[in-house]
This record gives C-alpha cells, sequence and structure tokens, in this order.
C-alpha cells in the first residue's frame, strides 16, 4: 500500500484517565489506519473505547501517548485554535444525537461549514443543494431540524460532514436513534459518498448488522485492539468477546495493513 | 465576524416569539429605569427649577442659617451693603413662602410657592405672555405656566390666594399680570408677587400689613462679570458681615429634602439596573445552559470560540436594544398622556444616560453566558466530557 494513500493513522495511542491507584486506561497502545476510499467500522462493546478513540481521532481530546496523523499532519502538534480550523477544513463530523444547529435549515445547516471556512459562494451553495438532493432530501433543505425525522437529519448531518470535501468522516453511532430500515439506509448512504468521493469514513457503532456496509472492521476491547477483519470475515467473535482469538502482540502496533493481513 | 452575525441574526429570528418575550421583560425593566429617572428629573427640577433659573449668578443667606432658606434672614440694610460691593450688578430679595389657590378659581384648588420678589431685581422670572411686577405693593401676580395650566388663569384674570395667618385662613385677591415659563419651588409651581406684598400676604402669627423694606429669606446677586462667580463668592462674604454666598447649584443642593430625595432616586435607580443586570443575566445563562450540547457540537466541527462569542454577544446587544427601543417608546408614549401635576420629566440628558446604562448592563449581564459558552467542551457532542 503506498503511504500516500493513508488519509489517517492512529499510532500507538492510548489514554489514561486518574492518576495512581485511580488511574484508568481507556485506550491502550492502538494503531492502524484507514485509506482514501475506505469506511471502517469501529466496534466494541460498551465501554471498550470507542468514543474515546474517535474523539482523538478528531482531535477532540489528547492522548496520553502515541499519535494521531491525518493526510500526514500530527493532530496534537498543533495549537487549540489551529486544531479547530484544521477540523472544519479537514475532518466531517456525524453524532448520535444533537447533530444540527437547531435554528438552522437542513441547506443551512450544510452551508455553515461553507460559511465557517470561507467558501460561502452562489457556486458552493448550488454543490450544497445537489448533495441534499442525493441525499434524497431534495424537498425538505429548507425544514428546521425540528421539521425533520431522525434519518432525515442523520442525512442532513452527513451532507454536511462532506460538502467541504473533508480527508476523514467521523460518525459517532449515526444510527443510534433510527429504526432498522432507515438505519440501513443511513449508513449505506454514507458508504456510498466515501466511496464515491474518496474520503476516509471511520463510523463507531454498537450495532453489528451496520458493518456489512464497511470494508474494514476495528474491534476495540477493553481499551485495546482485539482484531481487524472484514465485514466478509466470520464476525461471531465481535458479538461473542470471548471467543475472539488475540493478535499477537508483535502485530500490534505495526501498520493497519500489517494488521490486517496478519489477522486475515 | 459575518459567520458569528449570521448565526445571531438566524437564531434570533427563528426564535423571535422567546426573544420578544424577554425583550418586553427588557422593556419593562427599561421602563422602570426611565421613569424613575424621570421621576428624579421632575422631583429635582420641582425643587430646584426656580432657583437654577435664576437671573442671578450668587445666592446670599444669613450665615447662621446653614444654608436653609427657611432660616435665613437677609435685611435692607445687608442688600444695600450688597448692592454697593464693586463688581455687583444688581441685588434682588427673595422670600419664600407657600399658599393655596381656592378651587373658586376656574381651575382645581392648587397648592403654590409664594415667592416675593423685588419688580425688576434678580429673582424676578421673565414673562413669556402678559407684563413683569412694577409696583412694590400692588395686589399683582405673576404664575408659573403650570399654575395656568392646573387652574386656567389667563393674563388679567383675578384669583384668591388663602394663606394661613393668626389661626384662621385668610384670603387675597391678587390679578395676573403675567405669565412666567415653569419655575417650581419646592415641588409645587409658583405665583410671584412683589417683596412687600409677600410681606403682608405670607403666612404669619399676626396679620401685618407689611413694611416697606421687609426682610426676606435670601438675596439674588447678578455680577458684572458671570464668570467671577468664586472671586465674588468670597468677596461678598468678606465685606459683608454675617452672610454666606453660594452659587446657584449650592443653593439648590441645599433646598430642604434636595440631597436625601436625589440619593434616594439614586440608589433606586442602581438597584433597578442591578436586577436588570441579573434578569439579563440569568436569562442569558439559562438559555446557554439549553444550548450546550449544540454548543459543543458548533466547536467539534471547528466553530472558532470568537465567532461562538461574538454570536451571543450580538444576539444580546439586539434583544437589549429591542427591548430599550419598546420601553423607551411605551415610557414617551406615556409621558404624553400624565397630567401636568404629575413631577415627571423626561429630560434629554437624563434619559439618554438611563438608556446607556440599560444599554451597558445588558451585555455586562450576557457576559456570564457568553464565559460559560467559551468553557464548553466540544467532547460534549460526543458524549464526553463536559
Amino acid at each position: 500500500m503506498a503511504a500516500s494513500n493513508v488519509a489517517t493513522e492512529a499510532r500507538s495511542v492510548s489514554k489514561l484517565y486518574g492518576s495512581g491507584a485511580n488511574q484508568v486506561k481507556a485506550i491502550d497502545d492502538v494503531s492502524f489506519s484507514v485509506e482514501k476510499g475506505e469506511f471502517v467500522a469501529l466496534v466494541g462493546p460498551s465501554g471498550s473505547g470507542k468514543t474515546t478513540m474517535l474523539a482523538m481521532l478528531a482531535g477532540l481530546l489528547q492522548p496520553s501517548s502515541g499519535s494521531v496523523l491525518i493526510d500526514g499532519e500530527d493532530l496534537m502538534g498543533m495549537g487549540e485554535a489551529r486544531r479547530a480550523a484544521f477540523r472544519r477544513r479537514r475532518i466531517g463530523f456525524t453524532f448520535q444525537a444533537n447533530n444540527l444547529v437547531s435554528y438552522l435549515t437542513a441547506l443551512e445547516n450544510v452551508e455553515l461549514m461553507l460559511r465557517l471556512t470561507g467558501q460561502y459562494s452562489r457556486e458552493s451553495k448550488t454543490r450544497a443543494e445537489k448533495l441534499l438532493e442525493m441525499l434524497g432530501l431534495g424537498e425538505r433543505m429548507h425544514a428546521l431540524p425540528r421539521e425533520l425525522s431522525g434519518g432525515q437529519q442523520q442525512r442532513v448531518a452527513i451532507a454536511r460532514s462532506l460538502i467541504n470535501n473533508p480527508a476523514v468522516v467521523l460518525a459517532d453511532e449515526p444510527t443510534a436513534s433510527l429504526d432498522t430500515e432507515r438505519a440501513f439506509q443511513v449508513v449505506e448512504t454514507m458508504a456510498h459518498l466515501v466511496h464515491e468521493q474518496g474520503r476516509a469514513g471511520i463510523m463507531v457503532t454498537h450495532d453489528l448488522r451496520m458493518v456489512e456496509y464497511t470494508d474494514r472492521i476495528v474491534h476495540l476491547l477493553d481499551g485495546r485492539l482485539e482484531q481487524i477483519v472484514t465485514p466478509d470475515d466470520d464476525l461471531s467473535c465481535l458479538a461473542d468477546p470471548a471467543s475472539c482469538q488475540m493478535i499477537p502482540d508483535d502485530v500490534l502496533g505495526a501498520d493497519s495493513a500489517e494488521v490486517a493481513a496478519a489477522i486475515s | 465576524m459575518p459567520t458569528a452575525i449570521y448565526l445571531a441574526l438566524k437564531e434570533t429570528w427563528r426564535n423571535k416569539g422567546r426573544f420578544l418575550l424577554f425583550s418586553l421583560v427588557i422593556a419593562l425593566i427599561t421602563l422602570l429605569i426611565l421613569f424613575i429617572a424621570a421621576l428624579g428629573e421632575g422631583l429635582g427640577a420641582g425643587n430646584r427649577e426656580y432657583i437654577e433659573k435664576l437671573n442671578a449668578e450668587l445666592v446670599v443667606y444669613q450665615d447662621t442659617a446653614d444654608l436653609s432658606i427657611a432660616s435665613s434672614r437677609i435685611g435692607c440694610e445687608t442688600r444695600n451693603a450688597l448692592r454697593g460691593i464693586n463688581g455687583v450688578q444688581d441685588v434682588g430679595a427673595i422670600g419664600f413662602s407657600s399658599a393655596t389657590i381656592p378651587d373658586d378659581n376656574p381651575g382645581q384648588e392648587l397648592d403654590v410657592s409664594l415667592i416675593g420678589v423685588e419688580p425688576g431685581k434678580p429673582g424676578e422670572p421673565p414673562v413669556v405672555s402678559g407684563q413683569g411686577l412694577e409696583r412694590r405693593n400692588a395686589n399683582e401676580a405673576l404664575i408659573d405656566r403650570m399654575v395656568a395650566e392646573v387652574t386656567g388663569l389667563r393674563v388679567g384674570d383675578r384669583f384668591n390666594v388663602r394663606v394661613p395667618q393668626g389661626g384662621e385662613e385668610k384670603l387675597f385677591l391678587l390679578k395676573v399680570l403675567g405669565v412666567t415659563d415653569s419655575q417650581m419651588y419646592g415641588i409645587r409651581p409658583s405665583i410671584f408677587v412683589p417683596i412687600v406684598k409677600w410681606d403682608e400676604l405670607r403666612p404669619q402669627a399676626t396679620p401685618s400689613r407689611g413694611t416697606e423694606d421687609p426682610a426676606c429669606n435670601v438675596a439674588a446677586v447678578k455680577l458684572q462679570d458671570p464668570e467671577q462667580i468664586e472671586v465674588m463668592r468670597q468677596s461678598l462674604t468678606a465685606q459683608v458681615r454675617n452672610i454666606d454666598a453660594v452659587d446657584l447649584q449650592t443653593a439648590y443642593e441645599n433646598t430642604p429634602g434636595y440631597s436625601a430625595q436625589q440619593q434616594t432616586l439614586s440608589t433606586q435607580n442602581g438597584f433597578a439596573l442591578l436586577i436588570g443586570l441579573l434578569v439579563i443575566g440569568g436569562f442569558f445563562q439559562i438559555q446557554t445552559l439549553q444550548k450546550v450540547p449544540q454548543i459543543g457540537m458548533l466547536k467539534a466541527i471547528g466553530t472558532p470560540n470568537s465567532v461562538i462569542a461574538v454570536a451571543s454577544l450580538i444576539q444580546i446587544v439586539i434583544i437589549n436594544a429591542l427591548g430599550v427601543l419598546f420601553g423607551g417608546l411605551v415610557s414617551y408614549g406615556l409621558s404624553l398622556i400624565f397630567p401636568p401635576g404629575i413631577p415627571l420629566v423626561f429630560e434629554g440628558s437624563a434619559i439618554i444616560q438611563a438608556l446607556g446604562s440599560i444599554m451597558v448592563i445588558g451585555p455586562l449581564g450576557g457576559l456570564v453566558s457568553i464565559r460559560l459558552s467559551l468553557r464548553v467542551e466540544p467532547l460534549i457532542a460526543l458524549g464526553l466530557g463536559g
């Protein structure tokens, strides 16, 4: 794999909370990378460190050790203001809830990213409208979030996360509040756009049915990287971690492709 | 900061019902503060207006009176001595008392300040219609605009004044010679009579015909050079025995109850502003608390703190300005329908000062909520931190 194709990379990332006897290791020496055009699921049971890992990948949380790189740039080497600027230009977000600005319409929510990055123009507005139409929201783009269903709100959030052509799109439990049909619809849309636009997509989910649209599955357990598999692999151990085969220590910390190769 | 302005305007417009309601709360605070300011100005003017408008630069008291007009007596000899001092242009005697215009006159009964002045001398206010006082001992009077409005008296009309003398109420018939502009004193409108007539009319234990050169309460001193107030003040007190000379401001600040009244109203005004500060601060604080998840999300997607802070500030200023505008308009409307006897004066500088202070307390009250929004962690968007 060409190094230039890697969009984001976690290198031996650890996160400790507390100190002394009360110290808890939320993330323990996790390494993996995601290529452009690749959609990866970050899975694991509750408390496994998925969201903490996502927060570090987004530059919202400082790792205790290790580093996170997006497009080759170390997020933690930046000051807070530069990191915020980097987030609005290079990272797209979809959250579990409170995704949208309540007083902006669907279109205005998408346009907000353009305004924040100084890219708002007639052409970019047209691009936002087209993106919403592509996501099936052509008729609802002037509706406020409270007038949209949960699935529609998530699709608006997806549009917002992609409008700036980010290097990485991060989604935290985007299907948590949706019914099954809409959940599949949202993830399928996200996967399609990530593949089509050549972004790197990382989705935290506890719903294993959603991983079928992803290219790889990064499985965390108790803060450690348990395994990296593909949807075609036997996924039974994701549902039952006790049955999982542990990744050898010498593989952890290596390049994600090597890890994936070692597992598969 | 176009994005901050955009966010502030969108949020205000899309939540206009809520913000309008709060603007109305600010309007009520504005109304309260403006009315306290107008009351302060009205009561202050009611106490000081005549002295403030005196066509003189200095007011001379008896030195033992401790600047109390009622306790001060300035005799003819002292006035003559004052007239003889180099730099003094003219001196006029002024006597203060009160009387009632009974309701047998065209309008309603009215308590007035009965002020004795020397015709043509400092102390006699200029007339806006009719003519000034001429004769030293005539049953003639000038009435101020307020008396004319309330009683309906006009130049040439005759009216009674009722004064307690020797244990009974006595009526004196006076003719309106002229009307002056508003000349309130002692929170009452004023009528002016010649000082000799005043000496006869004023409340007294034993009715008298008055004397040719009665003692008055104070003397108004007009200077040849109005710029030399302090020099002449010292010169008068040095050259004339048993007097105190003060400028007009000191004189009206020492009218009965003036300072205490103004301090009370200033304190009320301060408390009203403090309450306004807390109410505005509280509202925006609650609003920010409700928006914490949204602010966290905005920060997570990379919205700079400056955009969030400026958007909040703009919103506070807009809502505050709307409230002040509503409150100002309602106050103005009410001021038009208040009857003239109520001591409310919406005077330009006092109103601007009151409005300015409300415009300042809005953003000041909102500072706490802005600080709170700046402290919101973007991790909240992911359900972490907080």
